[in-house]
């Protein structure tokens, strides 16, 4: 029996890893406003801003969650190509615009909104690579 | 917008883009010039890159200063071609004119 090259390595399956996608934008969200808590925190104590920031706890809690991403991000890549998986990740941006909405008031308006759209889907089609 | 805060928005794509070159160059060296050349420069900017994104945050929204880091790509995609010839495709002018459609959309006329 001849054995062809590929059957030596796990082929990606086409299924999405929709668990780890949920998780990684999760993920991802959480760190971004966990970086706005501490900026905005470390801007009302006063002080030199630096020292406040890395005095937050929102801070380290967001540095911890750094390793979580890479593991959970390494998970989806071993499972589908990477030129799937990156036009993906934009989806994070808008999670991020909704939560800031939410929970810090933010107005962001229809024309961030549309901007936001078109870099997402811009980030994206660069993503996916040449052609 | 306020320039103060374009400034620092430039600071962390320049430092994001010279970060994910200086990644790329350190692929096929090894040993101390890998560190010492490109990875620990890497980290540098990474560090220079969060204390300005922190300091971005201060002074404007993070649903608006999100998205506008998507312009990373665009300089990531263009200096690569420049610097190390990777090819910039059809499909990637297309999603370079896309972001940067995108950023002057949020950017332009807001005082």
């Amino acid at each position: 029996m001849e054995l062809q090259p590929t059957q030596f390595r796990p082929t990606p399956s086409r299924r999405l890893p929709l668990a780890f996608f949920c998780i990684l934008t999760l993920l991802d969200t959480t760190v971004f406003v966990l970086d706005k808590m501490a900026s905005q925190h470390a801007s009302i104590v006063g002080g030199p801003f630096y020292l406040r920031v890395i005095t937050q706890p929102w801070i380290w809690l967001a540095f911890t969650l750094g390793p979580l991403q890479l593991f959970t991000w390494t998970k989806i890549l071993k499972r589908i190509d990477l030129s799937l998986a990156y036009p993906l990740t934009t989806i994070s941006y808008l999670a991020t615009m909704l939560v800031s909405q939410l929970v810090f008031k933010e107005s962001l308006g229809p024309r961030v909104w549309a901007g936001a759209i078109l870099i997402s889907v811009g980030v994206a089609v660069l993503g996916r690579g040449q052609d | 917008m306020a320039a103060s805060a374009l400034a620092l928005l430039a600071g962390c794509i320049a430092c994001e883009t010279a970060e994910q070159l200086l990644y790329r160059g350190s692929t096929g060296r090894a040993g101390l010039r890998k560190f010492g050349e490109f990875l620990a420069p890497a980290i540098a900017f990474h560090l220079i890159r969060i204390s300005l994104w922190l300091w971005l945050l201060r002074r404007m929204p993070l649903g608006i200063a999100l998205p506008l880091t998507g312009l990373t790509s665009v300089t990531i995609a263009l200096a690569a071609g420049w610097i190390y010839h990777e090819q910039v495709g059809r499909r990637r002018w297309v999603g370079i004119g896309l972001v940067l459609a995108g950023f002057v959309t949020i950017t332009a006329f807001r005082s």
